[in-house]
């Protein structure tokens, strides 16, 4: 599992590749915590590379969104794929986050 | 129900018929009780008119015959005092005593004289006419005639002489003598050469007549009249009669020709009809021609109201008696439509019930399984034979999460009550059952249900099964239900201990027991309707006719094994009448075909995260072996993820180091994962679901993973078995 952080015009683009399972899931929240930090930044999540989410991965992204959202700022889930963007929708997340292709 | 509604206004109109035919019974009685009862008034009054008429004509021939003695007593007088007369007929003076004796001679007699030709006497100048009256008890003699009571101008003096018999005088008032009204009889006397000496002469006294006339009456309140030909009265009833009022009236009709004269049967009378102006009282007045000199008319008159007051009296007798017994025949005949309203309300009822019935006994029917398609490791089938249309037992079954739970009841009583609690009772289970995977706390649950509305102490008896249908490991629990039967090579009896019944204590404690069941085994659960089936002779079926009768049928499906069952029932209780519900269930548990399997594969890793990437490589190889799609794949990776993820994190208490079993095959058609741990006995199917639609912010940060797994996988199964959880996830495979 690998992820990067990149902050441009004031956006923050975190690029998610690889399978984020439960296993993966201490080790990217640790990565990820710059998003947690965010003070009302556009976040972009590139999700180009993400195989696969487990239920951890998602507390994850619920997590940086309810920071984001408390600090006026935003999380736009850019190029998830069908079967994960499947998993966003059987959990309810479809309706939570942006999504970007 | 459109032929129910028909029924109703059949039925309404046949009521309105009834109702309406009854009510024409009444008046036709009434009707033709009125006919006779006026046709006997009308015959008995034309009866009483002929016996009125008989009697007011021998009134009237007596009555004449009275007036005709008097008039011949007056004549007779006239006639004894002539000789007299003649004797002392050239005494003028001795006249004076002859009028004295004439008057003396009747006490009826007001007054007697002897009126001379002109110049009789010629000592006594032209006019000579001695004259008694009587005044009070005295009787008074004068010489009347003088130059102004010129007699011989009088009409009697003239119609006398013409006569030369006796002639009546109309009826006057003797302004000369008494004052009084009278008539007068006078009598010619000539001498030998037949030339007119005198006329001689009486009054008599019209009050007296009349009283003579009215001494007795035929009706209390009719009264005689005399009349002279030419239609002057003669004689009124005395001004005392209650009726006096009426005599000018009935006089008034005599002289007007218009009035319609009937004659009598006899034709000796003529009757007229009157009616009085000043009272309106109705009268018939009979009157006859007397016979002889004068030919005066004698009337009676006779009042309806006394002539016909018996008949009234009858008349209102028997209108009495005819309402009288017309009220009872009314009343008798209401009683009888009533009864007969009743009797078809009833019926009409007792067809409403009949139909409600027969949709209930659909309803209760449509509410129980009969049989569960798709369902591979176990045949089921249920049969309920009511004896009435509805009855109080119940079964049920269906599949939740790999487990088969089925029920079985029987309500204490019979129809409908026992139907109602048996309504509830099954949906009570399939509620409780829904959301409760052990048998003793779903029996719990229904206890405490029944019990709170339980107000007619009713009481049902139920046994409650969870099978699991992996493994076959059954859990039961029996609420004092007969003991259900066990075909394996041999019928035997399942063990159950027997609680309480439901509906009887709110706080009875349900105790859950538990077996295997290997595969093949039948579960035969009854109702005590068919051990107590009765036949003819009054002999029960008994348990050892129905433990061979499944025995005979073991090879048979449940479903044939049920009618096999029944048939033998029917056969044993031949003609007699069904007494109570009877009710089978039969489960066979076919058990996983392990041999169909493709592969199966184990991995075993202790409750720590990190060991995930080891499972998705297992999960993954799995997969790939299966056959299925790469989206299928993740999907099936990601559930069982989450399903170990879940039993690493809290199967085991916190620092404790325990494993996670994680068994997989495929049968070609599915994809099973069976996980296991020895962790506390958690069931996650019964873990609460996250509410997928609230916002971010309202969201908690967990129970995704069930929630994932419950909806990624097609079956979810938890069964805690020999102090392990196991749960089974499956995923059809697309073909």
């Amino acid at each position: 599992m690998e992820t990067n952080i990149q902050k441009t015009d004031g956006k923050i683009i975190a690029t998610l590749v690889g399978e984020l399972n439960t296993a993966a899931a201490v080790e990217v929240e640790q990565a990820l915590q710059p998003l947690y930090e965010a003070k009302g930044e556009e976040i972009v999540i590139e999700c180009e590379g993400l195989e696969y989410i487990s239920s951890s991965g998602l507390r994850i992204l619920l997590g940086i969104l309810k920071n984001a959202l408390a600090n006026g700022g935003s999380v736009v889930m850019r190029h998830v794929n069908d079967d994960i963007k499947n998993v966003f929708k059987l959990t309810g997340f479809i309706s939570l986050f942006k999504f970007e292709d | 129900m459109s032929n129910i509604e028909l029924n109703i206004i059949t039925v309404r109109i046949k009521k309105f018929n009834r109702k309406a035919s009854g009510f024409y019974v009444v008046v036709v009685a009434v009707l033709l009780l009125e006919i006779i009862l006026v046709a006997q008034l009308y015959y008995t009054r034309r009866m009483m008119e002929d016996e009125l008429e008989r009697h007011a004509e021998s009134e009237l021939t007596m009555k004449a015959i009275l007036v005709k003695s008097m008039l011949n007593v007056t004549q007779n007088i006239l006639s004894d005092h002539q000789g007299d007369l003649r004797r002392h007929i050239h005494q003028p003076d001795t006249m004076f005593r002859v009028v004295r004796s004439l008057v003396d001679a009747n006490p009826y007699l007001n007054g007697g004289w002897v009126a001379f030709a002109p110049g009789f006497y010629p000592q006594k100048g032209r006019l000579f006419e001695p004259y008694a009256m009587r005044v009070g008890d005295e009787i008074k003699v004068v010489q009347l005639a003088n130059a102004e009571h010129d007699y011989t101008k009088n009409k009697f003096y003239e119609e006398t002489a013409l006569k030369k018999d006796f002639y009546w005088t109309q009826p006057y008032l003797d302004s000369d003598g008494t004052g009084a009204k009278v008539i007068t009889c006078n009598l010619p006397f000539y001498d030998l050469r037949d030339s007119l000496q005198g006329i001689m002469g009486v009054d008599l006294s019209l009050g007296w007549l009349a009283d003579t006339l009215n001494v007795r009456h035929l009706y209390p309140s009719s009264f005689l009249m005399l009349f002279t030909e030419d239609g002057e009265v003669i004689s009124s009833p005395p001004s005392k009669h209650d009726k006096y009022g009426d005599a000018d009236e009935v006089a008034a009709l005599f002289s007007d020709s218009t009035v319609t004269r009937v004659s009598s049967n006899s034709g000796r009378s003529e009757v007229m009809e009157f009616k009085s102006i000043a009272t309106g009282d109705q009268a018939y007045v009979y009157y006859a021609v007397m016979r002889g000199e004068p030919r005066w008319r004698i009337a009676v008159v006779c009042y309806d109201d006394e002539v016909y007051s018996k008949l009234y009296k009858l008349g209102y007798n028997l209108l009495f008696l005819n309402l009288l017994a017309v009220a009872i025949m009314a009343f008798i005949l209401i009683r009888f439509m009533r009864n007969l309203r009743r009797l078809s309300q009833a019926r009409l009822e007792q067809e409403l019930v009949n139909n409600e019935l027969s949709v209930a006994q659909k309803i209760q029917n449509a509410i129980l399984p009969k049989a569960l398609s798709g369902l591979e490791n176990a045949d089921v089938a249920g049969s309920i034979t009511p004896a009435k249309q509805v009855g109080g037992d119940l079964y049920d079954f269906f599949v939740r999460n790999e487990k088969l739970f089925f029920c079985i009841g029987d309500v204490s009583g019979k129809g409908i009550p026992s139907a109602l609690i048996m309504s509830v009772t099954e949906s009570l289970f399939r509620q409780a059952a829904e959301r409760e995977s052990n048998p003793a706390h779903i029996m719990a649950d229904l206890n405490r249900a029944i019990c709170r509305n339980n107000q007619t102490n009713m009481f049902v008896t139920m046994l409650i099964g969870v099978l699991d249908l992996p493994t076959g490991h059954l859990r039961y629990c029996n609420a004092g239900h007969d003991l259900p039967l066990l075909l394996t090579d041999t019928v035997t009896t399942l063990s159950a201990d027997a609680n309480l019944p439901l509906g009887v204590f709110e706080s009875t404690k349900y105790e859950m027991q538990e077996t295997h069941v290997a595969p093949g085994t039948a579960i035969f659960l009854y109702t005590d309707g068919l051990t107590e089936a009765i036949n003819v002779v009054r002999c029960q079926l008994g348990l050892d006719r129905v433990k061979s009768a499944i025995a005979a049928s073991s090879h048979k499906t449940m479903e044939e094994m049920l009618r096999y069952m029944l048939n033998a029932v029917h056969e044993f209780v031949g003609e007699a009448e069904q007494s109570d519900d009877l009710t089978m269930l039969a489960i066979r548990y076919i058990g996983g075909n392990e041999a169909s399997l493709l592969f199966k594969e184990d991995i075993t890793l202790p409750n720590d995260v990190k060991h995930v990437p080891q499972l998705t490589e297992f999960v993954e190889s799995v997969a790939q072996k299966s056959g299925c799609d790469t989206a299928t794949a993740m999907q099936v990776k990601l559930a069982v993820e989450e399903a170990v993820v879940n039993c690493m994190n809290y199967a085991y208490p916190a620092g404790h180091v325990g494993n996670v079993d994680v068994s997989a095959g495929a049968d070609g058609k599915h994809l099973v994962f069976v996980i296991t741990d020895s962790g506390v006995a958690f069931d996650p199917t019964e873990a609460s679901r996250a509410d997928t639609s609230l916002s971010a912010i309202d969201r908690p940060i967990g129970g995704l993973g069930i929630l994932l797994v419950r909806e990624l996988m097609d079956s979810v199964n938890y069964e805690r078995t020999d102090g392990k959880n196991v749960l089974t996830l499956k995923k059809i495979l697309k073909q």
